[in-house]
């Protein structure tokens, strides 16, 4: 598509492309905020699936929540940068397409499960079972991250 | 505390078979596109190059061969190996050897060139 284009046809992307540690240093960045992103959301995923269950939700995620935002940031960022350097390629590849659509369904989770069910696990003691809704929402949410990863990982082997 | 973590055991083990078949499968790019088990060699002149990052690109065009689309190495590794911006200008004569596509398209990766005065770069030595 042309928007692709004209975006690869930028100064910011011919820099990203055409420098020689640019795009190393985005992978670099890029590599940093999916440990932050994949590490906390696994963390809490865990949680809500019913492991270490003396440790109370609200607390835990207070302090993992805003570590997933900041490598979702990151990324978003580090990404988009390393996107438009080859824009129309990058656009057109099924593993990143894959990877769009993954991440999407991740947020979507994220959104459902935040509509009530994730108050009622915070205000449940700590010890108790985890109710359906945390194990459907930490089930998924591990699957879909591991399947975004693997999927951005493909890009490169994929066409 | 056990029964859950039994209960993940078996999603978690087969994700982690998953990752490791697509991940083991290969090591660098280039064996998911080109065929390591054949070599091609094209003689011609570079038409165009986009001497950039992740890896560097060139298009050859040979007498009753077509245009081919050349993949190498980033820019630091190219450079390491010799192959400079100035040396695959486009308008130069090049004998490339190279793992032609597996979808059988005009496409290579490239495992040596032979540049104009006859010096040759060997860029890598397997597809794999």
């Amino acid at each position: 598509m042309d928007f692709w284009k004209a975006l690869a046809a930028t100064s910011l992307a011919g820099w990203v492309k055409s420098s020689d540690w640019a795009y190393p240093l985005l992978e670099t960045a890029h590599l940093i905020g999916l440990g932050l992103l994949f590490g906390s959301i696994v963390m809490m995923d865990l949680r809500l699936l019913g492991l270490s269950r003396v440790l109370p939700i609200g607390p835990l995620g207070r302090h993992l929540l805003p570590w997933a935002w900041t490598g979702f940031a990151i990324n978003l960022v580090s990404g988009a940068l390393l996107f438009i350097s080859d824009a129309p390629e990058f656009a057109a590849n099924s593993a990143f397409r894959v990877k769009v659509v993954l991440i999407a369904l991740a947020g979507l989770n994220v959104l459902l499960f935040h509509r009530g069910a994730y108050r009622r696990a915070v205000e449940a003691d700590p010890g108790q079972r985890p109710r359906a809704a945390s194990l459907v929402a930490g089930t998924l949410s591990i699957l879909i991250w591991v399947g975004v990863i693997a999927a951005g990982r493909m890009i490169a082997y994929v066409e | 505390m056990y029964r859950v973590s039994r209960r993940l055991s078996v999603p978690v083990f087969v994700l982690a078979v998953l990752v490791a078949a697509a991940t083991a499968h290969a090591h660098h790019s280039f064996i998911g596109k080109y065929d390591g088990k054949r070599l091609v060699s094209v003689s011609g002149t570079i038409t165009s190059l986009s001497y950039g990052n992740p890896h560097v690109f060139f298009n050859v065009r040979a007498a009753g061969k077509g245009t081919w689309r050349i993949e190498t190495e980033s820019i630091s590794r190219s450079k390491s190996k010799g192959l400079r911006k100035q040396d695959l200008a486009p308008g130069t004569k090049v004998t490339v050897r190279g793992w032609p596509a597996k979808n059988g398209a005009a496409r290579m990766g490239l495992q040596s060139i032979t540049l104009p005065g006859g010096r040759t770069v060997f860029v890598r030595s397997s597809a794999r």
